[in-house]
Order: structure tokens, then sequence, then C-alpha cells
């Protein structure tokens, strides 16, 4: 589930293809790797989890790759990533901010992290136009 | 009446909710753990192609599906005409390789992740400090441990299965891969970025002091904490000892008295009822000739040593003996000892690794044997939160006709609604005013259960909700729908 070529750069896609659009990570993600459009290692994640800060800890750059409600005219959101507390309802998911903050703390690591969010969610069915929105933001 | 609700149970797989119900003078009129997800696995796998079922079940999960795609999988086994003693000693040991694996990763996510903000901050402390993050803070070096004991349970699944959630390794009558040397030799002598087997057998024997030196501070609360009698069931080998791969059914009392006399698995349904009550999704499972009443059995950590006579490995024999001791031999009945019960397991699964990874014969290519079709098939084992069953009729295409599957959490249904309503008992009969760390003791006791509520509920994807509101004369006056 990953290609391996450098240390500098972690891409984890957050997500589940069996749940459609909740995929749209997994589908951004194994597209960079078919195209070669990344310079770096890609993981895939259902959720994340707290041994993702060791994973993390041996890398320069993370970006967390997942789908979302949110988003703007182009249908995606990419945004520096703080390392930041975040006691949210489950520790079975974890969010990127924690991640960090894990890294940080337990080992001493600050990878600069970056998020990028699609504009849909779980529920909603892969559409044409949401792939457009992988072509420009891929 | 005034009425309680915790809504969601926090640090549990899934979604739980909590009522308490008061009489006009602010006793406990009775309180109830809910699970609000919907129960479906089971008919929607009706129709497909048994073989298909190792792999569907696991969706199941995201924490244990290892151990549903081995329950299925030994169930699978009898429908090709293998039972779990034809299977060749390489795909048997590997097979076991994965299910110890999935134990030890389990538990410590339970642990580390779970239980462990309970024991090092207590039960007064702040929701914001009750937590993985919050452990973290508190012990960097104990937390490391705990991600790479974790890690490594999921490598060792990843090597066997291919992927460390949702990998597949059984196939009919075996197992479909070799595990080669290098993968092998990994875990047993370690690599840059893990730890060797050693480590781990080392570091589990750290957990067990950490849990025995604590209970020694905190005796009084963790003897006392949620305490019931009740039954306790799990898998014993043909000697007695604690198994849980494959073995026969072993059930006891509070006193230790057998209620269920070391069973085939085939033989299950001879011995089960499932109870159903209209406030909960998740059944009741309960020793027929017991009654629905008194037939309920705690099962998981606890329960498996309570019924077992011994443990295999020297460690955790020796640690299985201290255990024992506290209670003069006879059944633990206390709820918050789950989690002692819980790390000697993890120090047995590290052993048993070992012995695994040390033997030559898991190396080998016999993967798969092939017998008689049956259309019947029945698969048990013991799963990091208790007994599991997976129970598959097909037709003589092999198409499912039916199937039934009682989860760990299910048999823990009544004892959680136990240890619920023993501490809401003692909360309200303390103080009157509800406060935040009160919650958090309902959570505490369901917590040590380890309950996996997708899992005890077959529930799949996203469900609807449907509330209805009674009154005291059961007249529907308000219901909501959530989608």
């Amino acid at each position: 589930m990953s290609v391996s070529n450098t240390k500098n750069r972690l891409l984890l896609a957050i997500g589940n293809s069996a749940r459609q659009d909740d995929g749209l990570g997994w589908v951004f993600a194994e597209r960079l790797e078919k195209e070669g459009g990344f310079d770096g290692e890609i993981q895939f994640r259902y959720q994340l989890q707290v041994e993702d800060a060791e994973l993390i800890s041996s890398y320069d750059e993370v970006y967390f790759v997942d789908a979302s409600k949110e988003g703007n005219e182009q249908g995606y959101i990419i945004r520096t990533c703080e390392a930041a507390l975040d006691t949210s309802f489950s520790s079975h998911a974890v969010s990127p901010n924690t991640i960090l903050y894990l890294c940080n703390d337990l080992y001493n690591r600050h990878p600069l992290g970056r998020h990028r969010r699609g504009g849909v969610g779980p529920g909603d069915r892969l559409e044409c136009k949401r792939y457009e929105e992988l072509e420009k933001s891929a | 009446m005034k009425k309680v609700v915790i809504e969601p149970v926090t640090r549990v797989e899934g979604h739980g909710k909590v009522t308490i119900h008061l009489n006009d003078e602010g006793q406990v009129d009775d309180a109830f753990f809910h699970i609000v997800e919907f129960r479906g696995f089971d008919r929607f796998i009706q129709g497909h192609p048994y073989w298909e079922a190792d792999t569907l079940v696991q969706r199941l999960c995201g924490i244990c599906p290892v151990s549903h795609h081995l329950a299925a999988s030994k169930a699978i086994d009898q429908l090709v005409g293998i039972d779990p003693g034809d299977l060749s000693p390489t795909a048997e040991k590997l097979r076991r390789l994965l299910h110890y694996a999935q134990m030890f990763q389990s538990h410590a996510l339970h642990f580390f992740y779970l239980a462990a903000p309970d024991l090092l901050f207590g039960l007064d402390a702040p929701a914001e400090q009750r937590n993985v993050v919050g452990v973290a803070t508190a012990d960097r070096e104990t937390a490391r441990k705990g991600i790479l004991m974790r890690i490594f349970g999921q490598e060792v699944i990843q090597a066997i299965a291919g992927r460390k959630i949702h990998g597949v390794a059984a196939v009919p009558g075996g197992v479909h891969k070799t595990f080669h040397p290098h993968e092998r030799d990994r875990f047993l002598k370690g690599s840059d970025d893990l730890p060797n087997i050693d480590t781990m057998i080392e570091w589990s024997k750290e957990m067990v002091d950490y849990i025995k030196d604590y209970h020694e501070k905190n005796h009084d609360w963790l003897d006392s904490f949620a305490y019931y009698p009740s039954g306790h069931m799990g898998l014993v080998t043909d000697e007695g000892a604690l198994e849980l791969y494959d073995g026969k059914l072993r059930a006891v009392d509070a006193e230790g008295k057998i209620t269920l006399p070391d069973i085939e698995n085939d033989r299950y349904a001879d011995y089960f009822r499932e109870g159903v009550e209209k406030w909960i999704y998740m059944k009741f499972p309960y020793i027929k000739s017991l009654g629905r009443d008194k037939g309920w059995n705690r099962v998981g950590p606890l329960a498996r040593l309570n019924v077992a006579d011994k443990i295999t490995t020297p460690l955790a024999q020796k640690e299985f003996e201290v255990f024992k001791m506290l209670t003069e031999g006879k059944p633990n009945n206390a709820t918050m000892h789950s989690h002692w019960a819980r790390l000697i397991e993890v120090l047995h699964c590290a052993e048993l690794m070992k012995e695994l990874l040390d033997d030559e014969t898991i190396l080998g290519n016999d993967l798969i044997r092939k017998g008689t079709p049956r259309n019947e098939g029945i698969g048990i084992i013991e799963a990091p939160r208790g007994t599991l069953t997976h129970h598959y009729q097909v037709d003589d295409n092999g198409k499912i006709e039916k199937c039934n599957l009682i989860v760990s959490t299910t048999h823990n249904n009544e004892p959680m609604n136990r240890a619920v309503r023993w501490v809401a008992n003692k909360i309200f009969e303390e103080n009157q005013t509800i406060t935040e760390p009160m919650l958090n003791q309902i959570e505490v006791a369901i917590r040590a259960y380890d309950p996996c509520l997708s899992c005890a509920t077959h529930a799949m994807g996203q469900m609807p909700l449907h509330v209805e509101l009674y009154d005291s004369s059961n007249q529907l006056i308000d219901e909501r729908f959530k989608h």
C-alpha cells in the first residue's frame, strides 16, 4: 500500500473507498501514484491513528488528504496544519493536528504539515465534477 | 421521574448511550446501556457464496477484523470438510501467529489509548486530560512503548495478511501465502524501525509489573469499583489451559462451579439462547439450562483467566498464579481487574508469538487441505474482547442461507448493564448532584469490557436513528428521525 521514494515527504490519504465519496482522498492519492505526481511516499488510511505520530516523525513534510463537505469554488482547500491538541470524541480517529502535536511531543520532531480537504463527504457519490476538481488539484 | 442521559459514551468503539431513571426520591429506579446502532451483517450476508464470508465479515470492525476473519475461516473450513485439527501444521501456526498478533495490538490499543487515562489520572481528572494525548504528555516513555507494541502487532498482521486492517490470510482449508524467512527474521531480530519480539516480551512484563504496582497503591477502588458476582466463559484446551484460537467452551459461576462443562464448538446452539429487549439492538446470550436471569456470562480477559486452570507460557503462568492468589483461586469478580488480566494476556501473546517465530514449521509451503463439502460450519475463537462465534449454513451450491454471529460484546451486554447499575446506585447514594467525574465513572465501568459496539450490532455505515418517547402509561408522546 505504499510507494517508497524518499524520506522527505509523506502523503497520508485518509478515507474509505467502500463508502462512496469518503474515498476521495484515496482516489486522489492513487492518481498521484499512477501519474508520478508526488515526489515522496504515499500511504493509505481509513482513519489516522496515534501510531501515525511515530510514522511522520521520519519525514520533513507531511500532507494529509481527505474528503470533506467543506470546500471553496475550486472544490478543495489546502491549508497549513498546525500541531494542536484536539481531544475529539473517539480515540479511534485522531485529527492531523493532534498527530503533529504527538509527533512533536513524543519524538521531538516537527514536520511541516499540510491538510488538503476535498469538497465532498460520506454519503455523496463520486461525480465527474469531483474528478475535474481532482485533476486541477493534482 | 427524572432521566439522566449520557451520550455519547466516549473512548469505546462505536456509539452508545446510557440512561438513568430516578424516582421521585432521587434514587436510581433503573439504568440502561443502550446501543443505538442497527444490527444487520448476519442478514445481508445471506445469499452470498460462503467463500466471500471471511472477507465480508471483517468489515464489521476496524479494530478486530482479524478475529472475525479467523472465526469465519474456521467455520468455512468445515464447509469444505476441514475440521480445525485437519489443517496443515503450517497453516494452523500461521493463523495462530496472526491471531496472537491481533490480540497483542488490540489489547495494547485498549490499555494505552483507552484505559490508561483512567488509571493514570483518576476518576476526577478533567475531561481534557483523560485521553491518550494526556497519557503521552504525562509519561512519554510508556506512550512510546505502547505505540511500538501496537505497531509490532500490526506489522505481523501485515506480513501475514497483506494489510494491517482488512487483510486476507485464510482461505477455505488453510492459508494462501507462505511466510518468508526475511519476514520472520524482522520480528525475531528487529529492524531499524521495529524492536524485536524479545523486547515486546520485556515491555509486556513491564506493563504487568506496572498494573501490579498500581494495584498495590490503589486497591481500594480497583477491587471494589463495579464489583458484582457473575458467570464467566471462555475457551480452554483439553488440559484446561487458557486457549485463544481453538478449544472447548467452559463456563463457571461466581463461585467457580462449572456451568458449561468443556463443550465442543459444534454443540454451542444446544446450550445457548439469545434474549432480546425492546430498548436495545444488541441481544443477551445466556446458558439455556440456567435461564435468562442466571445464565449470562462475562467474556474477555478477566473471564478467560477465571475459567482457565493454567497458562501454557512460563512468564504469563507466573503472573497468572499471582493473579489467582488475589481471590484464593476462586473467580475474580472485580470489573477493574479486567485490565490486569488483559495485560497478562498481552504477555502470553508475546510469548506465544516468539514460540511460533522460532518454529521452522511456520515457513513451510503445505498451506491448503481439501475435504468433503458440508452444509454447516461453526467457528469459535477468543477475540480480544471475548468469545466470538460465527455460524453458517449453506445450500448445495455453497450459497449462505443462514448466518448467526454472537460477538464478545453481546455476551458482555448484561455484564455492562450490571456495571452501569452498580455505578449509578453508588453515585446517587453518595451525592444527588450530577458532576462530570461522576458521569466518567459510568464510562469507566463500561470501558473495562473494551466493548466494540459496531461489532455487537453488526452495524455498517451510517444508520438512521428513530427515537420514540413514551410516557409512564406507555403512550407514544413524541418521536424523532435522524437520517
